[in-house]
């Protein structure tokens, strides 16, 4: 036995783990979600706003990070739109903008009184990164002329009195790495002392708790931060339980539903760590004796 | 190398079995629903003879007529056929003598039916005869839905990609290195034709060629937008930059280079002075004494702002290496070092947290999306 | 040498200078949003000049015959195919904010072959390829991560915690230690919702007199409620109730956040700071010239 687990052939621990996320997925396991700090303070940082609030929203991420960030990014899309809150979306991610417009199907399906141009828009995506930051704090019009549709910012209701992000009262962020939560920090939210939120990847999370709670006032970490967050806005906004959101193209309840899997695959990890230091300090007694 | 063909047996004997299964259950099977879109409309072309500017002067107070019509853009005028706006377009055209002019442009959108809608049409038809199976899919037809056969192999042809990636973990095989040799060539044309559209196009042509810009990708932009000179300089960088490609003359790529690496390094230099040096040691030092709302001491959330304090001191004092890590230094040093152990450890976890969200969300979409089994 | 080396050194000094003067002097912000047009339109050529490259190379591969040449073919081929038609926009059609110009079409367009491409070719293979990381972490997890030393210890304890105290076993297995639920459940049934609702707002650092019910005031709660919410405070606000409830193993992984690993990485960002700034001023003086090669 102890010879096998030695000489294990990696592609076992490879099937275990297909297996725990499978599993669970299959037999639809789920559990309670317990909203922690970090997704209460995001939520109230939202709703706590004027309705009607000019909030930016730059989803830089791709598939790559979307079953992180993609239940986050959705999420902010209904709280903002439950609020009336004014959406500008912009990315920085190339792959970032396919992401907007899963967003804006929401807001056209689900909020049909929202209007494009009045209540949301779109500025898409501009090479250049860290640059692209920087000039959305000096001119908006310079930077991105047109709104992704190619309709001049001058001839958008929303885009009226705001000429740089400095007249947006937050910055909600979706980021995947670098440029990103980081870089905002770093050229806009520092610097122009403008709040920002973020829903960010597990890698990202712990190297921006640093920037906590100042420029940075929240952060939603990782598929918890997703899934806590959606319960909260459940919570708060009852009709998103109901199955016309659930069923949608992008569930309501889409990190909840990761939660199964997370356990399972979590208890997994602490299993196989155990496991591996167990025969570690059996080899290390005979070794010695 | 006998065990490895044994697994590669198992393996295809059960992607068999799934294949089966997965033709019976419709797996990948994917609907649209259509809709067809009527614009009717002038273009920016007659503005000269006044119609859009007319139009334009319909919906706008007073004021905004004169600022409207000296910012006119490309699009021209369009309203949905049908619609009261669509008739006073053709009103207005045909009053000033354009109503040969009036367009119609048409075309048809089609958007994918949310999986557990369609799930929910067909379980109605779970026990149905096939008379009763083809009289609904005729009625979905009149309402526009139908089967997309492009969707439907675009699912399968994601699957198969998904799997083929993840046949990499049974050993390295052609499949793996089919997809992977598709994902490069294709995520570099995306980033290209991006970087083209965004970059090249929506800047540096709407700065030195307005015109041509406005009739062809940007039609949006005001139609008194002027060039600027100053959009020349990016260009030849551009150009120069672009030069690496060719077999000689290297060193003309290090101009746009040197301008790069200049001003990346004077914004960085700024913004990791401000954010991740000033703005830290001040959120540091600045509150280590929390009181409650009614006044009292908050122990806790002073301690912790007192550990935070000792943590980063002694992670500092542990980077710092002028001086030996030895006696009083050494001691800080090491606590330095459980602080950082602790920080990756937690860094660790969430890490592998996210690596699993992942794979969830690839599973979901072969159970889901391709497969059925979930709804 | 001129145009070799001096040119691009005082490039890199003036543009250099140039964003540091706009921190300091409002009347040169216009210069530095001039150079930043500059630098996301060369930005956008490197990208297009990493294309190239893999063109390059990839061509090359392929005319040498080297080995795994004919998967370069394939790369040039998805290459080439999704550039043709994302370039040309092929298949794209009007939308209803534009609907003279299909030029003007989203690139991403829903139905149209680019969208296709980026739906079921793009998104499942870097989505899986990142996926994929789970396995190997987990076969790593179980070979390498030995309790050697108290650091590696501490690491493995740490990660254990977070691992737990986010998903609900952390909950269910420190379920003993108390927490607001515990102090609403020892109350009768009826009082469970008004204590439910204070609670959480004491919890959230309201003082007992400013929190609400209903619309109604502290004032005006009845005085069971009164009670209520002032034995609710003394036990919230109770240290040692306060450490029972932060060993929970989801409070305690919060905690483990807030507390040394926001020590630790401020320590980390403040220490890459100093690199940052060190090297781009070297940089920016002409000291570091790596990056003119070395002709």
């Amino acid at each position: 036995m102890m010879n096998f687990l030695r000489n294990l052939d990696r592609r076992w621990i490879f099937l275990l783990m297909g297996v725990a996320v499978a599993l669970p997925l299959l037999l639809k396991a789920s559990f309670p979600e317990n909203p922690n700090p970090g997704a209460e303070i995001v939520f109230n940082t939202i709703e706590n706003l004027p309705n009607g609030s000019r909030i930016l929203l730059s989803y830089d991420y791709d598939p790559g990070s979307q079953g992180e960030l993609m239940p986050m990014a959705m999420a902010f899309a209904r709280h903002c739109a439950e609020k009336k809150h004014k959406m500008y979306f912009m990315c920085l991610w190339p792959l970032g903008e396919p992401m907007i417009q899963e967003a804006m199907n929401i807001l056209r399906s689900e909020f049909p009184e929202l209007k494009y141009g009045t209540d949301y828009m779109n500025f898409g995506y501009k090479p250049g990164n860290e640059a692209v930051i920087k000039n959305t704090v000096q001119d908006l019009h310079t930077l991105f002329g047109t709104d992704y549709n190619k309709t001049s910012l001058n001839q958008i209701p929303m885009m009226k009195g705001v000429k740089t992000i400095k007249n947006m009262k937050l910055i909600i962020n979706c980021s995947a790495g670098d440029p990103g939560t980081k870089q905002w920090i770093q050229y806009a939210a520092t610097p122009e002392s403008i709040p920002i939120v973020a829903g960010v990847t597990g890698v990202q999370a712990p190297q921006l708790v640093p920037y906590l709670p100042w420029p940075l006032l929240g952060q939603l970490a990782a598929i918890k931060g997703a899934a806590a967050y959606e319960q909260i806005l459940i919570e708060e906004y009852s009709q998103f339980e109901e199955p016309a959101y659930v069923d949608a193209a992008q569930s309501t309840t889409a990190a909840k539903q990761r939660m199964g899997p997370q356990f399972v695959a979590h208890l997994l990890m602490i299993g196989l760590i155990v496991l591996g230091n167990f025969i570690y300090f059996i080899d290390r007694r005979r070794g010695r004796a | 190398m006998k065990n490895n063909t044994i697994l590669w047996l198992i393996i295809f004997v059960l992607g068999a079995v799934g294949l089966a299964f997965a033709a019976i259950n419709r797996a990948g099977e994917t609907w649209v629903q259509e809709t067809h879109m009527s614009y009717v409309g002038i273009s920016s072309d007659i503005v000269a003879d006044g119609v859009e500017k007319a139009l334009t002067a319909q919906d706008e107070d007073e004021a905004a007529i004169q600022k409207a019509v000296g910012s006119l853009s490309g699009i021209g005028k369009w309203a949905p056929s049908g619609s009261p706006e669509a008739d006073v377009i053709v009103q207005t055209a045909t009053a000033l003598g354009h109503g040969d002019d009036v367009q119609t442009v048409e075309w048809t959108e089609y958007k994918t039916v949310p999986l557990p809608k369609q799930m929910e049409l067909l379980r109605e038809t779970e026990n149905a005869t096939a008379e009763q199976k083809a009289q609904l899919t005729a009625t979905l037809r009149q309402e526009g839905i139908f089967v997309s056969s492009g969707r439907t192999i675009g699912v399968w042809l994601a699957a198969l990609f998904t799997l083929a990636i993840m046949s990499f973990l049974v050993g390295d095989n052609p499949l793996y290195k089919t997809a992977e040799a598709v994902v490069v060539g294709a995520s570099a044309a995306y980033w290209m034709v991006y970087s083209f559209y965004t970059g090249i196009v929506d800047k540096l042509l709407v700065g030195l060629w307005p015109g041509l810009a406005r009739d062809w990708a940007v039609p949006g932009m005001q139609a008194d937008a002027a060039w600027d000179w100053v959009y020349i300089i990016p260009a030849v960088l551009s150009i120069m930059l672009l030069w690496r490609l060719a077999p000689m003359g290297g060193w003309i790529s290090r101009w746009p280079l040197a301008f790069i690496i200049g001003a990346t390094a004077g914004f960085r230099m700024l913004g990791f002075l401000e954010s991740d040096f000033i703005v830290q040691i001040q959120h540091t030092i600045s509150n280590l004494w929390f009181e409650l709302p009614d006044g009292s001491w908050d122990m806790w959330a002073s301690v912790a702002a007192w550990v935070v304090l000792i943590g980063v001191l002694a992670c500092l004092t542990y980077f710092f290496f002028s001086v030996e890590h030895k006696g009083v230094v050494g001691k800080t040093a090491r606590l330095g070092i459980y602080f950082l152990m602790v920080a990756f450890g937690s860094a660790f976890a969430f890490t592998v947290m996210g690596r699993i969200t992942l794979l969830t969300e690839r599973f979901g979409f072969l159970f889901r999306d391709w497969l059925h089994v979930l709804d | 040498m001129i145009a070799k080396r001096t040119i691009p050194l005082l490039l890199a000094a003036i543009v250099g200078f140039l964003m540091l003067a706009t921190y300091f002097v409002p009347e040169t912000e216009s210069y530095g949003a001039t150079a930043m047009e500059m630098f996301i339109i060369i930005s956008a050529a490197a990208m297009i000049l990493g294309g190239g490259n893999l063109l390059k190379i990839n061509l090359a591969k392929m005319s040498q015959r080297r080995p795994g040449w004919g998967y370069a073919g394939i790369t040039l081929a998805a290459f080439i195919g999704t550039l043709i038609i994302g370039l040309f926009k092929i298949g794209a059609t009007p939308t209803a904010a534009v609907p003279g110009h299909s030029w003007a079409a989203p690139i991403v367009q829903e139905g149209a072959p680019f969208w296709w491409i980026y739906q079921y070719m793009i998104v499942p293979l870097t989505a899986t390829m990142f996926a994929m990381l789970a396995f190997y972490i987990a076969s790593a997890a179980f070979r390498a991560f030995r309790a050697k030393n108290p650091e590696a210890i501490l690491l493995l304890a740490t990660a254990f915690i977070v691992l737990l105290g986010q998903v609900y076993a952390g909950y269910w297995l420190t379920n003993f230690l108390p927490n607001l639920q515990h102090l609403v459940d020892i109350l009768p049934e009826s009082d469970h919702a008004f204590a439910m609702i204070v609670g959480t707002q004491l919890e959230g650092g309201a003082a007992w007199w400013q929190v609400n019910y209903d619309g109604l005031s502290f004032a005006q709660f009845t005085t069971l409620q009164q009670e209520i919410v002032i034995n609710m405070d003394a036990s919230l606000n109770d240290w040692f109730w306060q450490f029972l409830n932060g060993l929970r193993l989801e409070n305690l992984s919060d905690i483990i956040g807030e507390v040394p690993q926001k020590a630790g990485f401020r320590a980390i960002v403040i220490g890459i700071a100093l690199g940052v700034v060190s090297t781009s001023l070297k940089v920016i003086l002409g000291v570091d010239r790596s990056y003119l090669g070395s002709e």
